[in-house]
């Protein structure tokens, strides 16, 4: 069969035909999830110290090539089975209710553990950032002080813990207000980004130094900051593509909209241009501002103030400077710019936790309707319309990451990024799931409006294969990485802790649904058959 | 009642052939005594396959225009046509032209190839279910236009409980099809006025002595069940921040009789993303939900015994 001409398809008056949520919403809801700002702070912070001879820039397009076939896999299950749930629903039926809810379980276990980290960014990269730069730039050393305070961990997860109870607390009021205010504040912060970018491709380069020197003693630092200055290295393609590993840590995520739930249809088009399009929205931002710091800053500074992370006193401060800070500086005494800078800059530094929040409320919500949470943890409040139970079971969890990032137990503290390599795993099942899913549901699949073959072969299955070996690949980079990797962890924390956390979360994720099958039959209930397809024939 | 004894329970597969094969094989696959589909059976488009003087079929299917060239291929666009819920057929072009510009001849075809699917529907109901010992009860729903009562009527093995209460041996189901206004003006809808006297209409037929199931295609105002996108007057979806408004649409009257009959078990359907279970004081309340077009069917178990419901299960078979 091919395609051709117009045929029209009439409908008569019925419940349920509406007019379908439009591209730019779902677009939105996709790119809200990926922190520009946090981004290009980390890709800044990072990569220049950590990873000699990583190209900048290129660290970025890899880590959006690594991204869109995943982004097309999701998209593609979005637009064939365009039901709330994400992976969890497209791996438990294509593949095994078992493997998805593992899948699902391994989602929440790391996205829980994304909610309290971004609640310490807010005070370890927002507020500290702010008060100092606004304390420079105003010639006030109260300020300077108090931004210095910020990056102790006991205020670090005592603004955390006020964070978490805030949104839960209007999550427990219902998710419109949150989404109203963050509509408003992904504004404010894009605007803060392209003020960003403006400053620093205006700003001059030549004076950097100079202004860097300044700023760094107004702050209280050393008079010659500019001094910790070191020579690039030269381009090494390995470290390239590990340093892709700041930039992916962003743009992974770029597929949350495949949870948007129930009936409402969406075209193929909104999946389609969504996930994949936020991708390159952000991506195309994240060049622009790495680009326009690294052509104000030079290499050589941006080197030394990355290289210096774990050793700020080596610039007498108590934290290196994120991106705003850098651009501040190139304007000093200027407290608007400093304010527009640091402010808008504090946006982004919180964004994931509510994200992840709502949407591991979502899952707990649908474990619970499956049989495999209590029945008390769907309930729903009728008049907010909002699972109390399952916000509050998320909020300790938060808070749990949090406390592990900031104070720790012993000498173990959560790293932001060791998650990562456990979190891509559940990806890599539901790329696999995509490989079968034309063959496995072909029905489903014939009916789809993503039905598309090559040469015979279901396009889906096609960009499976391609996502499910990109994301291999994404797996080594996220082992090997010497920095980041998991493997590393290993070194830094003197034994294998890490890995074994990865894979325990797996296997309590199996544990659990085992545990809930036996419980809910001796109830009568078999929870396999929540997602066990009655043969038609 | 101490025999216990299993529903299954679906809503709203609006003329989703593969949906309708899982409901009547779902008795035997979960070993259920009862099927209930409560109501919304009928489905909501019309698919012209146009044969072409050149012997080409065309339809539009999965919004792109697809050309069938052989009768295999004629086939298999109609199954395609058929798993979504909606109905192939087959016209020439002097036909199509026709349907395109008289929306009342339109209308015509439209009724008789639905009523007509329906019949083929419940033959093979028959068929499946005869000598099972299999209950298959069925309502029309408010997109269910007047005719399916009639077609419901011909069959010997499925009941209709639309405006009835049908008295079973250990429990009786009290069945009511219409909602309550909705903005698209379908055919079974009445105020919530109308609603509470019909219901009220319907109570003399109940045993006190037998424990009541409930069956209303809306579900009960307020409850979880019953939460919808918001619309504008143009039937575009409200969307606050990328997350849809969804806002409480059932019926008040409905909630008002279960808060004062107290069955043992309500069933619902009608907001096919309001998927859920929840208690109004001793009656639980569900709604299975749907995702007809998938193919996936959205259903409940629910066993009773002893007057009370011991377990539920929201399944997707």
């Amino acid at each position: 069969m091919e395609a051709t001409g117009e045929v029209k398809v009439f409908t008569r008056q019925s419940t349920g035909l509406t007019k379908e949520i439009g591209t730019l919403d779902t677009f939105v809801y996709n790119v809200n999830n990926q922190n520009i700002g946090i981004g290009v702070a980390f890709v800044l912070l990072f990569v220049p110290g950590f990873y000699a001879g990583a190209d900048l820039l290129q660290g970025v397009v890899i880590a959006l090539l690594l991204a869109l076939p995943m982004a097309l896999v999701y998209s593609f299950f979005a637009a064939a089975i365009p039901r709330s749930g994400g992976d969890y629903v497209y791996i438990s039926r294509t593949l095994h209710p078992l493997l998805g809810f593992v899948a699902s379980w391994n989602w929440v276990a790391w996205m829980t553990v994304y909610i309290g980290v971004p609640a310490a960014y807010f005070a370890q990269y927002g507020l500290s950032g702010l008060f100092r730069t606004l304390g420079v730039a105003s010639g006030n050393a109260g300020l300077v002080d108090l931004g210095n305070r910020f990056v102790d961990p006991v205020w670090i997860l005592a603004v955390g813990t006020i964070l978490i109870a805030f949104f839960a607390v209007i999550f427990s009021l219902g998710t419109r207000t949150y989404f109203r205010i963050q509509n408003s504040v992904f504004v404010i912060g894009l605007f803060g980004i392209a003020i960003a970018i403006g400053l620093a491709f205006v700003g001059s380069s030549a004076d950097f130094a100079a202004n860097f020197d300044r700023y760094v003693s107004a702050a209280g630092g050393i008079a010659n900051g500019s001094s910790v200055a070191i020579e690039p290295a030269p381009y090494d393609g390995q470290q390239t593509i590990f340093s892709s590993t700041l930039a992916q840590f962003i743009v992974l995520f770029a597929i949350t909209s495949s949870f948007l739930g129930g009936e409402v249809r969406r075209a193929r088009v909104s999946q389609l241009v969504g996930m994949p399009g936020g991708i390159l929205f952000v991506s195309v931002f994240m060049i622009l501002l790495v680009a326009s710091l690294v052509q104000l800053v030079g290499l050589p500074i941006l080197g030394g103030i990355s290289a210096n992370y774990f050793s700020p006193d080596a610039l007498g401060l108590s934290f290196v400077p994120a991106y705003n800070e850098l651009v501040a500086a190139a304007y000093p005494g200027n407290i608007v710019i400093a304010f527009l800078l640091g402010f808008t800059f504090v946006f982004w530094t919180y964004v994931w936790l509510p994200i992840n929040f709502i949407a591991s409320t979502r899952a707990l919500l649908a474990w619970s309707l499956d049989g495999l949470l209590p029945r008390r943890v769907s309930e729903v409040n009728a008049d907010r319309h909002t699972p109390t139970v399952a916000i509050v079971i998320v909020a300790i969890l938060g808070w749990l990451s949090l406390f592990m990032y900031t104070i720790g137990i012993g000498d173990f503290k959560l790293n932001t990024l060791y998650g990562i390599f456990g979190w891509i795993l559940s990806f890599l099942v539901c790329a696999i799931a995509a490989i079968v899913f034309p063959y496995r549901l072909k029905a489903v699949f014939d009916s789809s409006p993503v039905n598309w073959r090559v040469a015979g072969i279901p396009l889906m299955s096609i960009i499976g294969v391609i996502a499910t070996a990109g994301l291999l690949f994404v797996e080594y980079i996220w082992w090997a990485d010497p920095v980041n990797g998991l493997d590393s962890t290993t070194a830094v924390l003197g034994d294998d802790r890490m890995k074994i956390a990865t894979v325990a979360v797996l296997a309590t994720g199996a544990l659990w649904y085992l545990s809930a099958r036996f419980i809910q039959a001796r109830r009568g209930v078999r929870i396999e058959r929540a997602f066990a397809e009655i043969p038609p024939e | 009642m101490t025999r216990a004894e299993s529903i299954y329970v679906v809503a709203d597969i609006h003329g989703s052939e593969v949906c309708w094969r899982k409901f009547l094989n779902a008795a035997k696959f979960y070993g259920v005594d009862t099927i209930v589909v409560a109501g919304d059976i009928t489905g909501k488009a019309l698919v012209p396959l146009v044969e072409r003087p050149d012997g080409r079929v065309e339809a539009q299917v999965a919004g792109r225009v697809q050309v069938a060239r052989s009768e295999a291929e004629v086939a298999e666009l109609e199954a395609r046509v058929r798993f979504n819920g909606f109905y192939p057929y087959r016209c020439d072009e002097r036909s199509y032209a026709e349907l395109d510009a008289d929306p009342e001849h339109r209308d015509r075809v439209f009724t008789a190839v639905m009523a007509q699917t329906l019949r083929d529907w419940l033959a093979l109901a028959d068929q499946r279910l005869h000598g099972t010992g299999i209950r298959a009860i069925l309502m029309p729903g408010n997109d269910d236009g007047w005719y399916v009562d009639d077609v419901l009527a011909e069959s010997a093995e499925v009941m209709n409980s639309d405006g009835r209460v049908i008295q079973l041996a250990e429990f009786q189901i009290l069945g009511f099809g219409p909602s309550n206004r909705t903005p698209w003006h379908t055919t079974r809808e009445l105020d919530d006025d109308e609603i509470a006297r019909r219901l009220a209409a319907l109570e003399p037929q109940i045993d006190p002595d037998k424990p009541l199931v409930v069956a209303t295609h809306v579900p009960p105002h307020g409850t979880n069940l019953d939460v919808a996108p918001k619309l504008r007057e143009d039937l575009s979806i409200v969307v606050d921040g990328g997350e849809t408004v969804m806002v409480p649409v059932g019926s008040a009257a409905v909630r008002s009789f279960l808060e004062r009959r107290q069955p043992v078990l309500s069933l619902h359907g009608h907001i096919h993303e309001s998927r859920g279970a929840v208690r109004i004081g001793r009656t639980l309340a569900i709604n299975p939900g749907s995702a007809y077009s998938t193919g996936a069917l959205y259903g409940a178990i629910v066993t009773l015994k002893g007057g009370k419901v011991v377990s539920h299960q929201l399944v997707t078979g």
